[in-house]
């Protein structure tokens, strides 16, 4: 009975705990209506499991670019949403750079089935990488379809996240160097994409001029 | 045995208890001039044997409450904090954290500092050392993940790193780069 009724008040305090910790770093920060709103969204993420941390910057870096309250608020939604639907594939052992990652592969396109696809091909380990490879792979673009099955590809024939990342930067390389993104993503990862090139053989004769990895 | 003879032995017993005894007068101050000789211990010792005893503590469900209430808030108003003060110290001492070197080529600047979300995104958290070829550096001990960060020059001009990926979404008007620690 006793147990119950202590375990009872710190659920019940656990998140004022929580919210007292951040308010010193957002209070310095933020104004007051995105104080309160950070306060609710912050009290939803501990019940649902979700990290702050990732939350608590992204209000930080909207405070520090001087953006107004509803575009501060919108992005600390929207990321919480994406790192929802993340961990609801991931599972409640997922990090917060995991989550915050698979968030914006979401955002870059990648749909619930490219997520589940990657838990699948690195069973246990840390996807932090193989979404950021994605994500950065249609930053400068590739299709997020083509960059899902790409990173997918790679991730399953058990690439590290240093060969993920060399072929991140090969492939940057080869778009600086005129390349199409696409067509460079697939020669460099040797996997083909769902769309033929569209270039023909002009392209795919630079392409292979290209330094091979 | 049976019952009559169970019955009278716990008679006998119970007289035998019943029955008083007499005890020499001169014991009761035998046993206090023992006690006497041997005194009370000393402070020191009965302190040390209180907290070596197993104590009960009694509170009702109520006072718990009550109390777990007093020492949250107290640990919440308390200026002392746990964790991260500033967003860069404890990935110092995480021993997986590396040390990335960051830089930009900018000759004509008077300042540059570092901002990201490994440093909550402080303007003056991480400022850069200039080179005396013109170049700004910095390094920053980062743990395996993927972090967002910009340089501020001249204290509000927002710069990307020309040698590392954008970010690919600009929630606030500006564009960032990013940096990918991977698991090694």
């Amino acid at each position: 009975m006793k147990l119950a009724s202590v375990a009872t008040a710190i659920a019940l305090l656990s998140p004022a705990l929580l919210t007292a910790q951040v308010d010193q770093r957002l209070a310095e920060r933020v104004d007051g209506p995105t104080l309160e709103v950070m306060t609710v969204i912050l009290r939803q993420a501990a019940r649902v499991g979700l990290p702050s941390e990732p939350l608590i910057d992204k209000a930080l870096e909207g405070s520090s670019r001087g953006a107004p309250h509803d575009m501060i608020v919108a992005a600390v939604r929207r990321l919480f949403d994406g790192m929802n639907t993340v961990r609801s594939v991931l599972g409640p052992g997922a990090g917060a750079s995991e989550l915050n990652a698979g968030a914006l592969a979401l955002r870059a396109g990648a749909d619930v089935e490219a997520i589940e696809g990657l838990k699948l091909a690195r069973p246990g380990g840390d996807l932090t990488t193989p979404f950021g490879v994605l994500v950065d792979l249609v930053a400068i673009g590739v299709p997020a379809e083509d960059a899902g099955v790409i990173v997918y590809g790679l991730t399953e024939k058990g690439h590290t996240d240093v060969q993920l990342l060399e072929l991140q930067r090969q492939v940057v390389n080869d778009v600086i160097n005129g390349y199409p993104p696409m067509i460079a993503a697939s020669v460099r990862s040797g996997i083909p994409t769902a769309a033929p090139p569209p270039f023909g053989d002009v392209v795919a004769e630079g392409v292979s001029a290209a330094p091979q990895p | 045995m049976n019952e009559s003879g169970h019955n009278g032995l716990v008679e006998r017993v119970a007289h035998e208890l019943k029955r008083s005894i007499k005890i020499d007068p001169s014991f009761d101050e035998s046993v206090m001039a023992e006690v006497r000789r041997h005194g009370k211990p000393a402070m020191w010792v009965r302190v040390i044997a209180w907290w070596r005893r197993p104590q009960q503590l009694s509170l009702s469900p109520l006072s718990m409450a009550a109390s777990a209430a007093v020492l949250i808030l107290a640990v919440a108003v308390s200026p002392v904090r746990f964790g991260n003060p500033d967003g860069v110290e404890p990935i110092a001492e995480d021993p997986a954290a590396r040390v990335i070197r960051f830089e930009l080529d900018a000759p004509r600047a008077s300042s540059v500092t570092l901002s990201g979300d490994f440093n909550d995104w402080d303007l003056e958290a991480t400022p850069m050392t200039r080179t005396s070829s013109g170049e700004w550096v910095t390094t920053v001990k980062l743990v395996p993940g993927r972090y967002e960060y910009t340089f501020v020059v001249d204290g509000d001009k927002w710069v990307p790193d020309p040698a590392a990926p954008p970010s690919l979404f600009d929630d606030f008007g500006g564009t960032s780069s990013t940096i990918t620690v991977p698991e090694v």
